[in-house]
């Protein structure tokens, strides 16, 4: 599994993990996140059960388990957070942040020992010793209770499936051309998404948040003007079609 | 330390669903149970009537009483050991799971901070085998209730075959009397063919 840094800065450094050349081939690929301050670590979207033994190494590069305090799973899906039974047992002492919509149906992974905090509707900031990470509502995008996670010193966006993108293997980690990027992420944003209002609220909420590196569950990550340009994009873009 | 995965014969049930097949086997051997205690009882109410002419079926109906009873407390016991059995099977290989992924990361990583997670992975792999221990025991524990249970039975068929030689010497009530005796011989024979299919089902579980 590669790790890049994508965000550095301030004491707090943003690592992107994903693009794992031994992950099967029918398993949708998926990026994970670590944020690493002097004594915190915060891993966003820990993924599913098959990506786990290589997302542990891969983070063990950067920081011992100990370190990492807080674990944040953005919705319900699989391969946002099937793994957590097994980070369960490897962060005990680690606290969990997720909807509170899913608290009931996530414990049925398992997750006894890291302690469960759930995420009221409005979110919530997770106050670090370098950084504040704010919790930013994403419900219905696409599942009825999500959010985003947004680091405004760092300006610094993950944004979860929203910008997700379906390519073949080895894509690289920054969209280039977002004209020749936009293709591969219509399908999935438009059958994923159900709700047009909560689509546009979303994007007129993330046009007041100061942007610089807008980085998806799946696929590119957004730099610059290529946020502004995915914000006008999906602003346009008609979706709930799959009926 | 030996291998986290539970050894798997080919061919083998998963022990999960063994244990479920099992339930509902024995789960089915409660009714029948409780026939052959209302068999006693008539018994017991044939007695009171005829006075001494079937004074010496007596002991059979008491037996009969005792076995029922002992059948439905040895059902549960199998019900709840087959229960304890699962669940430490269960948890043995979501153990096991967690063994491999933590393996394959140590194998990946063995800088300074894989330290803790070696920790880690020791005492979860003694957990497991603590696990292992404790489910082997259940399971020779369960092995065993299953021989009494069958132990029972072939007693039940004894008494049975005593009984129909009884009810010869039992006049107008012969009739009577070996109703009860075939009654508890097809109760006994339903239920070892019921634990004959527990012990098949045991033997093909994968551990
Ligand atoms: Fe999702
Ligand atoms: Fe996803």
């Amino acid at each position: 599994m590669k790790a890049t840094v994508i965000a550095e800065g301030r004491g707090t450094k943003w690592i992107c993990f994903g693009r794992d050349d031994d992950m099967p081939e029918k398993i949708i690929e998926t990026n994970h996140f670590l944020v690493l301050t002097p004594s915190d670590a915060v891993l966003l979207e820990p993924g599913g059960t098959e990506s786990f033994p290589a997302l542990l190494s891969a983070v063990l590069q950067y920081c011992p388990v100990e370190r990492i305090n807080h674990v944040f799973v953005s919705h319900q899906d699989p391969d946002v957070c099937s793994s957590i039974s097994l980070w369960n047992d490897t962060l005990p002492h680690a606290k969990m942040y997720a909807p509170w919509l899913w608290e009931g149906f996530l414990r049925h992974f398992g997750c006894d020992r890291m302690e469960f905090v759930p995420i009221p509707d409005e979110g919530l900031t997770l106050a670090l010793d370098q950084c504040d990470l704010r919790f930013v509502p994403a419900h219905y995008l696409h599942s009825p209770g999500n959010f985003n996670v947004y680091d405004a010193r760092l300006k610094v966006l993950m944004s979860g499936d929203l910008g997700a993108a379906l390519e073949p293997r080895g894509s690289p980690l920054y969209v280039d051309d977002f004209a020749l990027h936009e293709p591969r992420m219509r399908l999935f944003h438009q059958r994923w998404l159900p709700s047009r209002r909560a689509k546009d609220d979303w994007v007129r909420r993330v046009r007041q948040l100061d942007v610089d590196l807008m980085a998806p569950q799946h696929g590119r990550i957004f730099r610059g003007p290529d946020v502004t340009r995915f914000l006008d994009w999906l602003e346009a873009l008609e979706v709930g079609i799959g009926v | 330390m030996s291998e986290a995965r539970p050894t798997s014969r080919r061919g083998a049930t998963p022990f999960h669903v063994v244990a479920a097949g099992i339930t509902a086997r024995l789960n089915a051997i409660l009714p029948v149970a409780q026939d052959i205690t209302l068999e006693a009882v008539n018994a017991k109410a044939l007695i009171v009537r005829t006075g001494d002419a079937v004074r010496a079926f007596r002991p059979i109906t008491d037996y009969m009483d005792e076995l029922a009873q002992d059948t439905i407390r040895l059902v549960r016991a199998i019900n709840q050991e087959a229960t304890l059995v699962l669940r430490a099977t269960m948890e043995e290989m979501r153990l096991g799971v967690l063994v491999r992924a933590l393996r394959r990361a140590l194998d990946a990583y063995d800088g300074p901070n894989a330290v803790t997670v070696g920790a880690r992975l020791a005492q979860i792999e003694d957990r497991r085998q603590k696990l292992e221990t404790e489910r082997r025991s259940r399971r020779h524990a369960l092995d065993m209730l299953i021989t009494e249970i069958d132990a029972r039975m072939k007693a039940a068929r004894i008494i049975a075959g005593t009984s129909r030689i009884e009810a010869a010497g039992a006049g107008p009530y012969q009739g009577s009397v070996g109703s009860v005796a075939d009654t508890l011989e097809r109760a006994a024979k339903a239920i070892q063919a019921r634990i004959d299919e527990c012990r098949r089902m045991l033997r093909r579980a994968d551990y």
